[in-house]
């Protein structure tokens, strides 16, 4: 009942934007692999360290983590234990406590987004650098409010589909027939 | 302890039994704590998140999680299969015992428990009702050998362990190595006590030399994925990469071996074990972010050392206190998954074990065993429940062998690894020279 709709949505820019995050996931992976691999041909081969290498790759791994994330919102694939389907089964209370849990799941993430945007302005406003590579961290910053922001739609629309799972389980029984 | 910190306790275990990913259960237990403490501002929760997991040492997690993907996608679990089967398949309890062992060697290629129930338990699984094994027995010898993942290096848990405490990963790795020897061997005989009744068949025994030759063609096909723990343990206990840099190694091993030799990676396949690899990452690294919010915040209201004054009102002596800490970690263990309760419960129950006197290195494998018991004893037993969706059976079929392998394999090994030290430092002293 509370299978995943979005997958569903056929419309080229919601199949764009899938394929955006899940390429970005592949090119952060490729990158602080091969930036990991470099060091240690670098290191123990040529007795040479690549400066700012280590901090590269933890910038593609934070990169990876949060767009990640929020491929894995829409996947519905976080980690969670709930104890109410296993005990009511499918049907009104556990879509009613899975709405309740989704709705709380978007607040908690705008309440982090929130927190997030003080240190995007401050970190623009004192226009802070990375140690090594002197990135702005803005970027680094930017990258985990995009997939934050994802994350949070995503359960946004996670919530709306358990609402309607919940008023009209009629429309869900129909579609999977 | 504090009203405040009572009441975010039950508000962390209700929104967990309600079904809120745990990732933003931990938000929820900060945000609580920040509202109703005294804090000015919310910032530092997001910054103390992003120190931790831009940590180069977590990088190993996505590397291996990458590796493991790779060689699954590669095909070892079949070729694992074959080659425990070639040596022990011909005795009738032989199935059973050659997926304990199989389950446990690819835990430590993949490092993930659920992966090796997935791997291993679509294939094994189906194989031992064909031979006459209960289903429900099959899968839950299946998911209980599955947690073994956490204890065989490289372990994503002990990496974990090792860098919120702040210990030696490498000493880590070896900790709980003799513990889950043990549980191997306490699976292996209870697997032929419970089969007994069941009307099993085994093929007939073939000739020596036949015998011995397929030994041989099918350690020659799996040897490639069983080298890589190998590789991996040897580039770290021979001192040549750190545990992030032996897991790149990792992933750079098995791209020909998936690839070339045995030729089941496609292009195709490979960008997707890529991202889906990644994603799997994520998840785990979003609870991380989250939970050093949660840490932090706790280590602000001075948790840990309330929890050690509570513990230690109860008792002074070690014996209790280390049993109070089992059952506090099996309690987690039942409640959450591996690595959210390695991130809550190793920073806050250190202090109580260092009191009884424990060794850092020594409580890895106290928390390892205990969350591995938790992830297959109900309620919550997420690998359990993961094993019935790859077993097509039922939970009700499935928890009866269970609590056999959690009370007669579990449960001693959980109290010979807490009070008898030297089983889990006798190899870390012996290697890393702790």
């Amino acid at each position: 009942m509370l299978e995943a709709r979005q997958s569903q949505i056929q419309h080229p820019i919601w199949q764009y934007k899938l394929k955006i995050q899940r390429l970005i996931m592949f090119i952060a992976s490729i990158a602080f692999t091969a930036a990991v691999f470099l060091q240690v041909v670098t290191r123990y081969l040529f007795n040479y360290s690549l400066f700012g290498i280590e901090e590269f790759a933890s910038f593609a791994g934070v990169i990876m983590y949060f767009i990640g994330a929020a491929y894995a919102t829409h996947e519905r694939s976080h980690i969670s234990a709930s104890f109410v389907e296993t005990i009511f089964g499918e049907g009104k209370i556990t879509a009613s406590v899975h709405a309740f849990t989704r709705l709380l799941a978007f607040v908690l993430t705008v309440y982090i987004l929130f927190a997030l945007w003080d240190l995007l302005v401050f970190t623009e406003r004192m226009n802070t650098k990375s140690t090594e590579l002197r990135l702005p961290m803005l970027w680094i910053y930017g990258t985990m409010f995009v997939g934050l922001i994802l994350t949070a739609f995503y359960f946004l629309l996670e919530f709306y589909d358990s609402v309607r799972s919940m008023i009209w389980p009629q429309l869900d029984q129909e579609k999977d027939q | 302890m504090s009203t405040l910190i009572l009441l975010d306790v039950a508000l962390l275990v209700t929104l967990m039994v309600l079904g809120v990913p745990v990732a933003m259960t931990f938000i929820a237990a900060a945000a609580f704590l920040v509202i109703f403490g005294d804090y000015n501002s919310t910032t530092f929760l997001v910054t103390s998140g992003y120190s931790k997991v831009s940590s180069v040492v977590l990088l190993a997690i996505p590397l291996y999680i990458l590796a493991g993907g790779i060689m699954t996608q590669g095909g070892i679990a079949k070729r694992l299969l074959d080659l425990a089967d070639s040596i022990l398949g011909r005795y009738r309890s032989g199935l059973g015992v050659v997926t304990v062992i199989t389950t446990a060697i690819f835990g430590a290629i993949s490092g993930m428990a659920s992966s090796a129930v997935a791997a291993i338990g679509s294939i094994a699984i189906p194989k031992m009702v064909e031979q006459g094994y209960d289903r429900g027995y099959a899968t839950s010898l299946v998911s209980c050998s599955a947690v073994l993942a956490l204890l065989i290096p490289p372990s994503a848990t002990m990496i974990l362990y090792g860098w919120v405490t702040g210990t030696s990963i490498a000493a880590c790795f070896l900790a709980p190595l003799l513990p889950a020897i043990l549980l191997i061997a306490l699976f292996s005989f209870w697997n032929m006590v419970l089969t007994k009744r069941m009307d099993i068949e085994v093929n007939d025994p073939q000739p020596f030399k036949v015998q011995m030759k397929t030994v041989f063609q099918r350690s020659r096909e799996a040897g490639f994925g069983l080298a890589m723990p190998l590789i991996i343990l040897g580039f770290i206990y021979g001192g040549i990469t750190t545990p992030t840099e032996a897991a790149a190694v990792a992933v750079v091993y098995a791209l020909p071996v998936a690839f070339l030799i045995y030729r089941e990676l496609t292009f195709k396949s490979f960008y997707d074990v890529v991202w889906k690899s990644a994603q799997v990452t994520s998840v785990l690294m979003l609870v991380i972010f989250t939970a050093n919010m949660l840490a932090r915040v706790l280590t602000l209201e001075e948790v840990p050392q309330q929890i050690l004054d509570s513990m230690l009102a109860i008792s002074s002596n070690p014996i209790i206190l280390l049993l109070l800490v089992n059952v506090f970690l099996l309690m987690i263990g039942m409640f959450m998954e591996d690595v959210s309760g390695i991130l809550l419960a190793a920073p806050l129950l250190l202090p109580v074990v260092t009191e009884a006197g424990v060794h850092p290195v020594h409580f890895a494998a106290i928390i390892g065993t205990n969350l591995g018991m938790g992830l297959i004893t109900p309620p919550t037993a997420p690998i359990l429940y993961f094993g019935t969706l790859i077993g097509n059976t039922t939970l009700a079929k499935v928890v009866k062998p269970t609590l056999v392998f959690v009370f007669l394999a579990y449960f001693p090994v959980v109290l010979i690894t807490t009070f008898v030290p030297e089983l889990s430092l006798w190899l870390p002293r012996l290697v890393t020279g702790i």
